[in-house]
């Protein structure tokens, strides 16, 4: 028994002392924890410190500078420029809206723009800084930056800001950028989510949007909880967006635009008294002058009207390389960055002439007389008629209980299809359509590039409309009637066409019948590598491009009064006049007539086109314009088809050699 | 003997230990208050709710006889490796330490480590006292613990196991082990390190690469280690202030409600903070180790001084990895860390060590001899 005793108390020492060096182990093992907390916690204190700071900066990303946009002879109509923007970082105002009210001291803000500010603070994390004021200008900045102490948060960051040196010249084939929406922001592109980031909205800048961006790089940058940096460091260079060289001529496109705009007006400077009184009064009128013109239209009645309004094209017959592509009335880009303003947005989106739509790829219009050149050759193709067979016009024609008129009152006599053609016959169309069908004028059509987009290098293209019998049952759930073969024999009726359509088919019956496509690029000789060609006879496309030069050179033709000033150069191409309202028998019959086209209210009167191709014995440009409410093709349209077109060949010393003929072999 | 009634136990008990194991759950919901970024939800009242669970808990085991608990000391030994086979069983590919008892989620590797000692403490008070200190009870001893460590290792859960190894090692020092055999284990132990080596997974290798540098990837497995430094750095000495602390509210630090949640105090605390909390640590070491000195048997001594063991492990284990002493292994920090399975062995861990120290003058008859 005595020996358990002693045994238990062996056992029980023996426990106390191992018991006594776990323990000690265990204070030693707290100790080592204590002595590297210690050295966390007090003496590396400052170094984590800043660490935690820049946390929240640990990775930045630098935007990319974004590509620039240059015109065929390089000049810059879209880049970059240095913007000083002033930008708060809420996590290190202590009161955001007292920081703001502070800096109205210095800056405007009005209270819409607090309220804004206010409401995206709240909605994003708290160290993302939100821009206050962009491009502010050097007194300002000075101004700000001795005053930052007093405006905790605030700070001067230099941006890029995007700047379109023409103004609203191309402003329809640039675009403009604009911040990124919500929906357009996406994860895998992380520099969306950057507070000065812009993207493409319209345009080139959309179309080449992700080329034109470049790679965003990352920075490193250590700031202290003021918001000073210590240190910032590159981690990865930026790739420079692609810059984008288009076939566009800004000189040309100037002097269209322009030219379009006089129409047949007279040109009163603003600074005349009248054109003063008109500006006060027409609240339109100032705004549309307000960005890029110091002139008012003064009509043929004395009135001060709105400049003309509608489109033009002049488009390489060779390459399909657009040289202007003009959209009246125009707007100004560099508006949109940073941020349209309310009452800019909605003048630009109620103005009566919609300039914020590309009438050149999204206008659709009924070609008129454009059409016939479409529906001779269809008419030719399937054997109806020959260049020889003529017809008799006597203003009228009545087909079932139907009159249909010409636009000649007492008609054009006997005419075959030339001198239709340069006469404009309405009549001798009607026929020849009617016995050609509206699906052999769809099929010729079709292949001149009308109906479908042309594919041209801008979003928002139209299709335009080219109706034949399956289109009116598909869509319309009616059977074609005749009557619409003929009033589709003029081009009206359910004819639509964009002017880069009529262009192109002008194009396409200039070069021969080869399948060029419309670019904006300017190196399109891919494109023009294995082209297709149309399959029609050159023989009755000839009689075709003969009918377009009597437009001009024919005593008749309506094209007689606007031949080029060039000497030994003659332009071929075609007028048109579209009539936008239905004219009642009691109008037509009635001792008037009808009534005239400046006497009707705008929106009433007539389209005015011209297409065509100069020179005429070697096509080199084709032409599309369009004058909306216009009046007639040849009074209005034409001239300045002729204006431009002679400016254009003018300008390029190369006029007579075709660019890239295709049968020289490509390197 | 006849034992004590009950109310004499509760007058009995130790109101000190309580007071601090209380005020560390007080911190705890404090914390996780501060971790809901200024929430009682989702966080601070259910910790406050499985705690009262917990003391209610810990009460009825201070005044079960101790005598009780040695009697079914192998019980809760049994019923884990039960618990463990089933979650072996039942779990898909990957990680599982979760088995899903319906109404409760728990982590069976928690309760193996307070069944263990328990098991371990009976087998040692067993033994013959003439075999005190033999090499084969020892040996013994460390098989019986091997299905439970083994359990563990295959789930993997490596942090547990090795905290499983060095409680079961540490218990049976205490009961005795030849020095000798002490440092042939530690030398069998070093050499054994490549084998264990090339058998873990591609991600316990990482965590202890990136442990010994965690500079190398600083956004990829060291990012936990590295943020957790900062957010325990730039607290100071007197840290940011409560609910001031921007790497845990802007979301830098990882589950800062379980096993994170210590350097979220320090950096709103800290050093204050941190070492407030460790000395209220040490403090319950010390109470406990005194209670087990008190001891008149060997099954009781043992119990306590596993259990104090055990509660070091936790707490070295977690400060040690979030400072970046140790490498990253899943370990709560008892009574603070949001979860139920540890806070459940933990309060069973005190309800034995309370029920130990009322029963202090009980002798446990021994066999045997």
């Amino acid at each position: 028994m005595k020996k358990k005793k002693i045994l238990i108390e062996e056992q029980m020492l023996s426990f106390s002392r191992r018991a006594l060096l776990i323990g000690g182990l265990q204070i030693g093992a707290l100790g080592l924890i204590v002595k590297h907390l210690y050295g966390i916690q007090v003496s590396d204190s400052q170094k984590y410190l800043s660490l935690s700071d820049s946390n929240r900066f640990n990775f930045s990303l630098i935007p990319s500078s974004r590509g620039s946009i240059f015109d065929r002879k390089g000049r810059i109509l879209a880049t970059n420029t240095g913007s000083f923007d002033i930008e708060i970082v809420p996590e290190w105002s202590q009161d955001i809206q007292e920081t703001l009210y502070n800096l109205t001291k210095y800056v405007s803000i009005d209270e819409d723009e607090i309220k804004t500010i206010l409401n995206i603070a709240k909605k994003q994390k708290s160290f993302i800084p939100i821009t206050v004021k962009s491009n502010i200008d050097r007194q300002t900045v000075s101004r700000i930056a001795v005053n930052v102490p007093y405006l905790p948060g605030v700070s001067i960051e230099r941006n890029e800001r995007r700047i379109f040196p023409q103004g609203s010249l191309a402003v329809h084939v640039t675009g403009y950028v604009g911040r990124v929406s919500k929906s357009e922001q996406n994860k895998n592109s992380p520099e969306l989510f950057l507070p000065g980031f812009r993207i493409g909205k319209s345009g080139i800048e959309l179309q080449y949007d992700v080329d034109m961006r470049g790679l965003p790089g990352t920075k490193r940058v250590e700031v202290n909880s003021l918001g000073k940096v210590i240190r910032s460091s590159i981690e990865k260079d930026t790739i420079k967006g692609k810059n984008i060289n288009l076939s566009l001529d800004i000189h040309l496109q100037t002097f269209a635009l322009r030219r379009l705009q006089a129409g047949n007006d007279k040109l009163i400077s603003v600074n005349e008294p009248k054109a003063k009184k008109v500006l006060d009064q027409n609240k339109l009128f100032a705004w549309q002058l307000r960005d890029d013109r110091d002139h008012i239209n003064q009509n043929q009645k004395g009135d001060y009207v709105l400049p003309e309004s509608g489109s033009v094209v002049v488009m390489d017959v060779n390459t399909g390389e657009v040289v202007v592509s003009v959209s009246a009335p125009t707007y100004d880009p560099n508006k949109f960055d940073p941020g349209i303003s309310t009452s800019d947005w909605q003048m630009l989106s109620n103005h009566p002439r919609n300039p914020l739509i590309n009438k050149t790829i999204s206008g659709q219009y009924p070609p008129g007389s454009t059409f016939k050149m479409m529906v001779g050759l269809a008419a030719l193709e399937t054997g109806v008629i020959t260049s020889k067979t003529k017809s008799f016009c006597p203003g009228y024609i009545e087909i079932g209980d139907m009159k249909f008129h010409c636009w000649h009152k007492h008609g054009h006599g006997s005419v075959d299809l030339q001198n239709a053609i340069a006469q404009s016959c309405d009549v001798f169309f009607y026929e020849i359509a009617l016995k050609t069908g509206i699906n052999n004028i769809a099929r010729i059509s079709r292949e001149f590039g009308l109906g479908f987009p042309t594919g041209i290098n801008l979003p928002g293209e139209k299709s335009g409309l080219i109706p034949d019998r399956k289109w009116k049952l598909d869509i319309k759930k009616q059977v074609w009637r005749p009557g619409e073969t003929i009033i589709a024999g003029i081009g009206q009726g359910y004819v639509l066409a964009t002017p880069i359509q009529l262009a192109l088919m002008s194009a396409r019956i200039a070069n021969g019948g080869r399948k060029i496509k419309p670019t904006l690029l300017k190196t399109p000789i891919l494109q023009t590598a294995n082209l297709n060609s149309i399959k029609v006879s050159k023989e009755n496309l000839n009689i075709i491009k003969k009918a377009m030069e009597k437009v001009s050179l024919d005593e008749f033709g309506t094209g007689r009064n606007f031949r080029l000033g060039i000497k030994g150069v003659e332009m071929a191409g075609k007028t048109g006049t579209v009539q936008v309202r239905r004219i009642s028998t009691k109008e037509r019959e009635s001792e008037e007539g009808v009534i005239k086209n400046e006497d009707r209210i705008w929106e009433w009167r007539d389209h005015a086109l011209y297409v065509g191709y100069a020179p005429m014995d070697k096509p080199r440009y084709a032409i599309s314009v369009i004058v909306e409410h216009g009046g007639s093709g040849s009074s209005k349209a034409g001239p300045i088809a002729r204006d431009i077109m002679e400016a254009t060949l003018n300008d390029d010393p190369t006029r007579f050699i075709p660019s890239n003929p295709i049968n020289k072999p490509l390197i | 003997m006849d034992s004590l009634p009950i109310f004499r136990k509760i007058l009995k008990f130790d109101w000190l230990l309580i007071f601090m194991i209380f005020l560390l759950v007080c911190i705890g919901c404090l914390s996780l208050y501060s971790a809901a970024g200024g929430d009682w939800n989702p966080w601070a009242n259910r910790h406050f709710q499985r705690s009262i669970i917990g003391f209610v808990i810990a009460l009825v085991i201070a005044i079960t006889d101790i005598k009780i608990i040695y009697k079914y000391a192998w019980l809760p030994f049994i019923i884990s490796i039960i618990l463990l086979l089933t979650l072996y069983f039942t779990s898909s590919q990957g990680v599982n330490r979760w088995l899903d008892l319906g109404a409760l989620k728990i982590q069976p590797s928690e309760i193996a480590k307070i069944s263990i000692i328990l098991a371990l403490a009976r087998y040692f008070h067993d033994i013959n006292i003439r075999d005190y200190g033999k090499v084969l009870y020892s040996v013994l001893a460390l098989l019986i613990a091997m299905p439970i460590i083994i359990l563990t290792v295959i789930q993997p859960d490596l942090g547990t196991a090795i905290m499983q190894i060095l409680i079961v090692a540490v218990i049976i020092f205490l009961a005795g082990l030849r020095i000798w055999l002490l440092f042939i284990s530690l030398g069998a132990f070093i050499a054994c390190m490549p084998l264990i080596w090339f058998n873990l997974h591609d991600y316990q290798k990482q965590r202890i690469l990136t442990h010994l540098d965690p500079s190398l990837d600083s956004l990829g497995a060291g990012y936990h280690i590295n943020q957790s430094k900062i957010a325990l750095g730039s607290g100071g000495i007197f840290g940011k202030g409560f609910l001031h602390g921007s790497q845990s509210h802007l979301d830098f630090l990882p589950e800062k409600q379980t096993d994170f949640i210590f350097t979220m105090i320090g950096e709103e605390f800290g050093l204050a903070g941190t070492l407030f909390v460790l000395m209220i640590f040490a403090l319950i070491m010390l109470y406990c180790t005194i209670i087990s000195f008190l001891q008149s048997s060997q099954f009781s001594r043992l119990l306590c001084s596993g259990i104090v063991f055990m509660l070091f492990s936790y707490v070295f284990v977690n400060v040690g990895m979030v400072s970046g002493l140790l490498p990253v292994v899943g370990a709560p920090l008892p009574l603070i860390s949001y979860g139920g399975s540890s806070m459940l062995t933990i309060f069973i861990s005190f309800g034995i060590i309370l029920s130990a120290s009322v029963h202090r003058f009980d002798k446990i008859e021994i066999k045997n001899y």
